[in-house]
């Protein structure tokens, strides 16, 4: 983990209020992974005080390219959504535990919201090595679809709450519309809002299907110092906190609530 | 010019240090900062066991800070000694343990079990916790309880003891005083403030206890003035934490009266902010042709 200067390269809107943003990746900064966050301190102003943690939604090892996918829902986001090409950003990462493999080939990638940019990279960082993974994503509405650069090998499949663009209903009524040859020698990963992710678990969890979510939670610190952004965990250590020990968990370890 | 700030064998030797619960054990800003720029650092507030501290969210944004209800989360101990302390003896900065508890006999087992140890610089004793029930600021808002913590304490170390003071009471200096007179080598000021947040969607408070503790530079005017009450009534040296977040701020903490100051939550923002702190302050200094702590403090007498 470093702090940097990052310069913006490209700042564009993808949906309705939701951006992403392109930054480059400096020599010695550690290539990142799917999962692994960065915090900006988008400004030197008092309000807001403190670092924003955004997951990575891509890099681009050739030209050392990164970038993340933001909701404009605040003072931080709206200033971040006004920062333009060549304007440098505070940043500081890679940190935290990225989305690992296991013995599974048959990716099943859940995302909703903000949790769209890592599920993005981790389908990319997939196709990449040969899988087809299958990217699942949910929004309310047909209007907060983002455009994405996907991978040919990525298959997409949008879920909306009102039916107005693609699957009607949640990802995870998504996933238990998958017939049984579908979800074989499958895993999840999944990022996005608490619901989801407790339905992504509860749903994977009694097949015996790996689950791994990443959590998002208010980080002060973002390096571990803090103790502020602790989730329950079901395990010896009760609490983790979500920079350091996460934010990637496999999804049993979690105490749902 | 010399700026250094000595409390018994300990000697600070630059004015700026993190505080307490703001840096962790240190070893988490490895590699972002440089300790040789960190007169000190405070260390999470440790207790006899371990504590996982308060239910979650223990965060929350406010104009221009934050409040925690973190809840004196813990490695305990026995588990500082044996994991912490490796590191935090490599570095260059000083070693302050935050000491917290619920009981005088906490404090005691705490004092007791490092004094011995290699490494361990000094105490700041946490009497002004405003996130655990019992202990913390309860004991920080009596000036008889906090006489009797020092004198407790005192008798159990020869290290510089430190009485860190709670800004939620009628009047700071009486609990600077209590400190004082029983063997105190300085006081800390000040921790935070009781704050709340309530949510509109919820329509209850946001943090699980209701209250947190209000950080960041909103409360750097009540941090000042706290100084300057506190250096006006004890002639021991008086240590300003609140609300700095540029050199500016702990130049204010300086000639209000205090001898060192303490960067805190805004070391979240920059982690750098304690050497930034250090060479603003230390430049200014130069330029303005004051050379010690006592020319600083010639101003507000």
């Amino acid at each position: 983990m470093k702090q940097f200067d990052a310069e913006i390269l490209e700042n564009r809107e993808l949906a309705e209020d939701y951006f992403e943003m392109f930054l480059s990746w400096p020599d010695g900064v550690r290539v990142p992974f799917p999962g692994q966050v960065v915090s900006f301190r988008v400004d030197r102003s008092i309000t807001p005080f403190l670092r924003r943690p955004f997951a990575l939604a891509s890099f681009q090892r050739e030209t050392r390219v990164a970038s993340v996918i933001y909701h404009v829902r605040g003072p931080a986001t709206i200033r971040m959504s006004e920062k333009r090409k060549g304007d440098v950003i505070d940043t500081l990462g890679p940190r935290g535990f990225y989305f690992q493999l296991g013995k599974e080939r048959n990716a099943l990638l859940v995302g909703g919201g903000v949790g769209t940019g890592p599920m993005v990279f981790a389908a990319n960082w997939l196709a990449a090595k040969g899988f087809t993974p299958r990217l699942i994503l949910g929004y309310r509405h047909g209007g907060l679809v983002p455009q994405l650069d996907l991978l040919p090998l990525v298959r997409l499949s949008i879920c909306t709450d009102d039916g107005s663009h693609g699957f009607r209903g949640t990802t995870v009524n998504f996933l238990e519309s998958l017939s049984p040859d579908e979800i074989d020698d499958a895993f999840v990963w999944a990022c996005g809002p608490n619901p989801m992710l407790k339905a992504a678990h509860f749903w994977a969890h009694p097949q015996g299907i790996p689950c791994k979510v990443s959590l998002e939670e208010v980080m002060a610190c973002g390096v571990g110092a803090c103790v502020g952004c602790t989730v329950e965990t079901t395990d010896d250590r009760k609490t983790a906190r979500v920079c350091t020990e996460g934010p990637v968990f496999a999804s049993e370890v979690i105490r749902w609530t | 010019m010399d700026l250094r700030f000595r409390l018994r064998d300990a000697i600070f030797s630059t004015p700026v240090g993190v505080a307490s619960g703001t840096f962790g054990y240190a070893k988490e800003y490895d590699g972002l900062v440089d300790y040789r720029r960190i007169g000190a650092v405070y260390t999470k507030a440790i207790t006899p066991e371990p504590r996982v501290g308060n239910p979650s969210p223990r965060l929350v944004e406010t104009p221009a800070g934050m409040l925690n209800s973190i809840g004196l989360a813990n490695v305990g101990v026995r588990a500082f000694i044996e994991h912490k302390m490796p590191f935090l003896r490599k570095i260059p900065s000083l070693v302050i343990v935050n000491v917290a508890g619920a009981l005088d006999s906490d404090y005691e087992q705490v004092v007791e079990a490092l004094e011995g140890v290699e490494g361990v610089d000094g105490f700041e004793i946490n009497v002004s916790c405003p996130n655990v029930k019992h202990g913390g600021l309860a004991l920080g808002t009596d000036p008889r309880l906090v006489a009797g913590i020092t004198k407790s304490l005192r008798a159990r170390t020869k290290k510089p003891l430190i009485l860190k003071l709670s800004p939620n009471v009628t009047d700071i200096a009486l609990m600077a005083e209590a400190a004082e007179a029983e063997g105190a080598d300085a006081v800390s000021c000040i921790n935070t403030l009781v704050g709340m947040v309530i949510d509109l969607k919820t329509k209850r408070p946001v943090l699980p206890f209701g209250t947190g503790g209000l950080s960041g530079p909103a409360i750097l005017p009540v941090a000042v003035a706290a100084v300057y009450k506190v250096s006006r009534r004890v002639k021991i040296p008086v240590i300003g934490i609140g609300g700095i977040t540029k050199w500016e701020d702990a130049v204010q903490h300086l000639l209000a009266g205090a001898s060192s100051v303490q960067v805190g939550s805004g070391t979240f923002a920059n982690p750098k902010l304690a050497e930034e702190v250090n060479d603003g302050l230390l430049a200014w200094a130069w330029e303005e042709g004051l050379t010690s702590l006592e020319d600083f403090h010639a101003f507000c007498r």
